[in-house]
């Protein structure tokens, strides 16, 4: 698949960098799309929420992990085929 | 600190409280609808739009709403200049083998029952837009991933819901359950981007938007979700 390699890795590096870090609850809460540590954001966020403590997960959080783009390009109906401006 | 610093540091503090407001872009501008009647429709219910945009964005966090998702617009399907107020939305939910195992109408049932009410609730809580008859009716458009890619690229399947306005009010005003509501409604299916034209879904009472939170979410301070 194109780009796997690249994002493997980075992956994995994140898995890496994230051990430690993420309490159980943050796997709760994240775990619902491994993707989610494909970037850096996420240690940012497990470096905010102190070990021990409930992850406090806010908008901006939700927000940058969105941004990353975890799935690339969807193939999905353009607007234009069911609706007018 | 000198005073500078802290007026840099405010600002930019600022600055990052602003990021927390959902991005305009998720609303059509008036100006971009094409007729006259959509453009004052979009004016005059600015405030309205932006509330429900603000709502789906802080207290729905799971719900992603892309640019230019929500506005009067003109069902392709109808030949008059019909405006019916729609909101697109794409659900972005844990992969699910029960979920999987569905066909295509099962799961387009699912996520009709799950969401199309609620957001139908949503977008007419403005009783004055609910009762204009310049609005002909309303339209959700509900997007999940596929489980399975093409291409290596990942594939979303879309229902488009059209309910028009007498529809739409039996089911607000209580004289339809959603399952009758459903039977009512358009409902036009899409396998990425291949047409599946109009199909038959069952719908059924699910309160789970109502009760579902994302574990931890705090939603931003002065946002207050109902």
């Amino acid at each position: 698949m194109r780009g796997t390699t690249p994002r493997a890795l980075l992956l994995g590096a994140a898995l890496l960098g994230a051990t430690g870090c993420a309490t159980g609850e943050e796997w709760e809460v994240w775990k619902s799309n491994p993707a989610h540590f494909a970037s850096g954001e996420h240690l940012k966020f497990s470096m905010k929420n102190r070990e021990g403590k409930p992850a406090a997960v806010s908008r901006d959080d939700v927000e940058h992990a969105r941004q990353q783009n975890w799935f690339g390009k969807a193939i999905t109906v353009r607007q234009e085929e069911i609706l007018e401006q | 600190m000198s005073n500078r610093l802290v007026v840099a540091a405010l600002a930019v503090a600022l600055a990052g409280s602003a990021f927390a407001a959902p991005p305009e872009s998720h609303l059509l501008p008036p100006d971009q609808h094409s007729s006259e009647k959509a453009r004052g429709l979009a004016r005059k219910y600015a405030d309205a739009l932006r509330e429900l945009n603000l709502g789906i964005y802080h207290c729905l966090p799971w719900l992603v709403v892309p640019n230019n998702s929500i506005g009067f617009f003109k069902p392709k399907h109808l030949a008059s200049d019909a405006r019916y107020l729609s909101l697109r939305v794409f659900v972005e939910q844990d992969a699910s083998p029960q979920f999987t195992a569905l066909d295509f109408e099962g799961r387009a049932s699912a996520m009709y029952s799950r969401y199309v009410g609620e957001m139908l609730r949503r977008m007419t809580r403005d009783a004055s837009l609910r009762a204009d008859a310049d609005v002909d009716g309303f339209s959700v458009i509900i997007g999940w991933l596929k489980q399975t890619t093409q291409g290596g690229q990942p594939v979303h399947e879309t229902i488009a819901i059209f309910a028009d306005r007498a529809t739409a009010a039996d089911f607000l005003g209580g004289r339809a359950k959603i399952a009758d509501f459903a039977g009512r409604t358009v409902v036009l299916g899409f396998d990425g981007q291949q047409a599946l034209g109009p199909v038959r879904l069952k719908a059924w009472e699910d309160n789970f938007v109502s009760n579902f939170q994302v574990a931890n979410y705090q939603p931003a301070p002065g946002v207050t979700c109902r």
